[in-house]
């Protein structure tokens, strides 16, 4: 195992391994979702490193009084770095994307690309996306969002978090689609 | 945390200590908060639809669009609406105007004159909102001198109005007697159109311009009878 993943997992939790790979798991998620927040490309990369970082440091005997604060600290700084992370596969897929903006029918273009994930979704999800970005405004879109969510009988915020999720799924489909065209 | 909040960080509108706040917040919390992806591609779809303010969209495409996994991810939204919302091939003012004085004069003079008294309507009367800057308050247990927690909003808002959803502390089945007063900085009480309302929520919103600077309150009653009171506190940006 390596040495500063190690001494992380014992910093993370000395008697208790399990537990100790769930609070690094938690850690790694967290970081991810800063990571994507910030718009990093590889995300699981900029976080593998973040934590690779935090458990040599530790293994140093750096104090680390708020582990959370620690990895952030350490992640706001891979940031400033303008690390690797916006890597190659990123600046391919937006090649790929800007380059197929312009194309005509016959290519093969992102918006086929798209549809070709849109359809592939359950069709109650499509209805749902539909359902959910019917092109209202302002008042009216709130209030039709709300009506969906009473028919379908969940939150408001759970609604927008499942079509959050839906579209993310579309954005990596999309992007290992395209990739078969690079 | 409300979705202008997130907005306001990802434009890079807070502070640098405003914005490591944020971040310690979200970080604080067990899970990277999805409520972030939900805003932000609100923010993407806003960008997509033209509905910034010409402030924001500069904002947007300077200091959001600055990575590729960033732009990869508009491009994709755009992609998406493409196939949700297509947009209908529109023709010119110039080529409906043409088309329409070819046509034989009578029913044209007639649609002319309706046309003409719809924009005099449209004019003259008061225009609702439709832009809505959204928070949602929960109800208080402390007053207003006690320093009560409160949701913060900053001013100005981008869009013409901001939309309060209030939580009700539980479900109610009948809420056709609820009433919501509002009350400014200044102490002033003035009576708020509830513009929806449900067994979980009462949704109320407040003209951009009626906002300044400071703390407020707002009372919801259910027949006169007050049912407990929502803070939330309006700050300038610092730019």
């Amino acid at each position: 195992m390596n040495q500063h993943f190690s001494s992380l997992l014992t910093f993370l939790c000395a008697d208790d391994a399990d537990e100790a790979g769930r609070r690094y798991l938690r850690l790694h998620q967290k970081l991810e979702g800063y990571f994507r927040t910030r718009g990093v490309a590889d995300t699981s990369a900029a976080a593998d490193e973040t934590l690779d970082r935090a458990g040599r440091r530790i293994a140093e005997g750096s104090e680390v009084p708020n582990v959370d604060n620690f990895c952030l600290g350490i992640a706001r700084f891979i940031i400033k770095e303008g690390w690797r992370f916006n890597t190659r596969e990123s600046t391919a897929f937006l090649q790929f994307l800007e380059q197929h903006e312009q194309s005509t029918a016959e290519q093969i273009d992102r918006f086929s690309l798209m549809k070709t994930c849109f359809e592939e979704l359950p069709q109650y999800d499509r209805t749902l996306l539909n359902s959910y970005c019917v092109a209202l405004r302002g008042q009216a879109r709130a209030k039709h969002r709300r009506e969906l969510a009473e028919e379908l009988g969940v939150t408001v915020s759970a609604l927008r978090i499942r079509v959050t999720r839906l579209r993310q799924g579309l954005e990596v489909c999309l992007k290992k689609l395209s990739r078969n065209h690079w | 945390m409300t979705d202008e909040r997130i907005t306001a960080y990802l434009l890079e509108e807070l502070t640098e200590q405003e914005s490591e706040q944020f971040e310690e917040q979200c970080f604080a919390q067990d899970e990277w908060p999805e409520q972030l992806d939900a805003a932000e591609q609100e923010l993407i779809d806003a960008y997509l639809r033209n509905e910034l303010t010409s402030d924001r969209k500069r904002r947007f495409q300077e200091r959001y669009l600055t990575t590729d996994a960033r732009k990869a991810r508009v491009l994709a939204a755009e992609s998406l609406q493409e196939i949700l919302c297509p947009v209908k091939p529109r023709s010119t003012w110039s080529e409906w105007l043409k088309a329409f004085f070819q046509r034989p004069l009578v029913p044209q003079t007639a649609i002319a004159a309706l046309v003409l008294v719809t924009v005099v309507i449209v004019i003259l009367a008061p225009r609702s909102p439709r832009t809505f800057t959204q928070i949602e308050l929960a109800m208080s247990s402390s007053d207003r001198a006690s320093g009560a927690q409160s949701e913060k909003v900053s001013l100005p808002l981008s869009t013409e109005a901001l939309e309060i959803h209030l939580k009700l502390p539980e479900p109610s089945a009948d809420t056709s007697g609820y009433t919501v007063q509002w009350e400014d900085i200044n102490g002033q009480v003035r009576e708020l159109q509830i513009v929806s309302k449900d067994s979980q929520s009462v949704v109320v919103s407040i003209p951009a311009n009626q906002l300044t600077p400071g703390k407020y309150l707002l009372r919801l009653s259910n027949n006169n009878d007050v049912i407990g009171n929502y803070y939330f506190r309006a700050e300038a940006l610092n730019r």
